[in-house]
Formats: C-alpha cells, sequence, structure tokens
C-alpha cells in the first residue's frame, strides 16, 4: 500500500515537474526583444577586458614630474631668493666657525674664570 | 553532472560539431545560459532591471573562473548568481526599510516578447508563465532556489547543492516543501495540460 503511494506520488512530481519545465522554457524563449539585446550587450561589456590604470599612473607620474621641475625653476628664478651657491657658501662658513671653536678650548678656559663670572654678575 | 540525457545538449560544456567534439568557451555557455540566467534572477528580485544588472555582474564575476573545469561552470555560475541576488535583495530589503518605506517597485508582469505570432496564444502562455513565475516568488527563498535549480535548470542534486551551498539532503528537504506549496497554487496547470 505504502508503495503504491509512493510510486503514485512520485510519477505525480515527475508531471509536475515536466509541466512546469515546459511553461519555464516557454518564459525562457519569449524574452523580449529588448531584453535579449541588453542581455548579449552586457555579456560583451562583462566579457571585455576591464581598463587598466597603467597609462593613468604613467600620466599622472609625468604630470607631478612637470609641476616639480617648474616649481624648481621658479624658485631659484625668484629676484629675492639667494641663490644655491651662496647658501652654500653660507653653510660652509657656519661650519669653519664650529671647528675653530671646538678646535681652541681657550673660550671654555675663560668661560669657567672668575673674570666671566664677575662679567655674568654684572 | 545532470539529471537526464535529454538535458547534455542544453547543459554540458561539450557541443557536437561535425565528426568532432568541440568545448564551447566560457563566453559561449554563459551566452547560452542568459535568458534562464535572467528569468531565474527576474523571480528571484522581481524588478527587470535589478534582474539584468545580477546576471552582468555575475557573469563578469564568472569569467574571472574560466581557469576552473568546465564541469564546474555551471554550478559555479548559478552559485554566483544566486548570491547577487540574495545581495540585491537585502540591499533593495535596506533602502525600503529606511528610505522609502511606502514605496514597492517590484514589477506585477514578466517580460514578455511583443511581436510572437498569434496574439491570444501568447497572451495566454504569458499570463501562465507570469503565474508560475508568482507562485515561485512567493516560497521561501531557499525552496524557489532548490526547485529552479533542481527542476528547472535540471541540476544533479550534487551540482544543486554546490550551487545552494548546502547539503544534498537540504536540498532534498527544500525541494520536496517547494513541491507541495506549488502543487497547491499551481496543480490545475497540470491536471489542465500542458501549455
Amino acid at each position: 500500500m505504502n508503495d503504491q503511494q509512493n510510486q503514485h506520488g512520485a510519477v505525480g512530481d515527475e508531471e509536475f515537474d515536466r509541466a512546469l519545465r515546459a511553461i519555464h522554457a516557454d518564459a525562457v524563449s519569449n524574452l523580449s526583444a529588448r531584453t535579449r539585446a541588453q542581455l548579449q550587450q552586457r555579456l560583451r561589456s562583462a566579457a571585455r577586458p576591464a581598463p587598466t590604470h597603467r597609462h593613468g599612473w604613467q600620466m599622472a607620474s609625468a604630470l607631478i614630474a612637470l609641476v616639480l621641475v617648474a616649481g624648481a625653476y621658479w624658485r631659484t628664478s625668484m629676484p629675492g631668493a639667494p641663490s644655491p651657491a651662496a647658501v652654500a657658501t653660507a653653510s660652509a662658513d657656519n661650519g669653519d666657525l664650529v671647528a675653530v671653536i671646538d678646535e681652541t678650548p681657550d673660550l671654555y678656559l675663560w668661560l669657567d674664570s672668575d673674570e666671566a663670572t664677575r662679567l655674568a654678575s654684572e | 553532472m545532470h539529471a537526464d540525457a535529454g538535458q547534455v545538449s542544453r547543459e554540458s560544456p561539450i557541443a557536437e560539431s561535425g565528426d568532432l567534439l568541440v568545448a564551447p568557451t566560457l563566453e559561449q555557455v554563459l551566452a547560452d545560459i542568459a535568458g534562464r540566467a535572467f528569468r531565474f534572477a527576474e523571480i528571484g528580485l522581481r524588478q527587470r532591471d535589478d534582474a539584468l544588472d545580477a546576471v552582468q555582474d555575475a557573469m563578469m564575476r564568472m569569467l574571472g573562473y574560466r581557469d576552473r573545469p568546465q564541469a564546474e561552470w555551471t554550478p559555479l555560475f548559478w552559485s554566483i548568481l544566486r548570491r547577487r541576488i540574495v545581495d540585491l535583495q537585502r540591499r533593495r530589503a535596506f533602502r525600503l526599510r529606511f528610505l522609502a518605506p511606502s514605496t514597492h517597485d517590484d514589477d506585477a508582469t514578466i517580460d514578455w516578447v511583443d511581436d510572437a505570432p498569434g496574439p491570444s496564444r501568447s497572451h495566454e502562455n504569458r499570463d501562465l508563465c507570469a503565474r508560475v513565475a508568482a507562485a515561485l516568488s512567493a516560497l521561501p527563498r531557499r525552496q524557489r532556489e532548490a526547485f529552479t535549480l533542481r527542476v528547472l535548470e535540471e541540476l544533479d542534486v550534487g551540482d544543486t547543492a554546490r550551487a545552494m551551498g548546502c547539503s544534498e539532503g537540504s536540498v532534498k528537504t527544500h525541494l520536496s516543501r517547494a513541491r507541495v506549496a506549488l502543487k497547491l497554487q499551481l496543480g490545475d496547470v497540470v491536471e489542465g495540460g500542458l501549455p
């Protein structure tokens, strides 16, 4: 009895599935022309390789380099700005002064003397 | 891989061309599956443009898996599309809840060819398909997925389980419940004969 019921149930399922499958196939084959065209177009755009950003990075890098060069040129060409040679000379002078102080301990001896203490208290 | 031999020409990645068996490209497989994927998404989302977006996105993602074995393409595609639909459903639910709680943008009708010969016949078929689509839409999501993939798309139980991300036992349970619910709503379709 149970076997018979199961058998009938299985056949019922198959018939039901087949009927719905046929209706579904009918629905798939009756898509509107607009939807079909859009699906094809979207498939084409999906299959198209994504644009790489390599060229964009190259352009941005070139632009940044150009801006830096222009900025450097503008700074050096300003009338009031010291020339790089003058700045280098000043740096060298300061360095010489420090070297002289380091090499002559007389200054430190004088700072430690009574005369320097008296001058500081005045 | 599939439930019966009758579907091989539709689902199998191997197509016969003369004496040679030619394996179609992934693009060809996607072109073949596009219409059915759209109907699947349309039933799940009930909105034409969202369905098109979901199919396109699934195709784009699927193309990233072209190195996978061809036997995996079909369940993988359905799995991707299914997840995309769920994602869109959640986003839309969020949007409707917080931005426009009173709006309801679902399309009541299904997409249908405009210039089919025999308008009355076409109209009858359209109504029947719309009725089936509405019944499927009314099912809980997992039941709808199980019935659509297993019965309408004719994937076997293993592929259906892979596409749904669940066990084969769960597929059978969802499928059984879906059949019971659908028979209650559409039993007269079978009794009245095929379209």
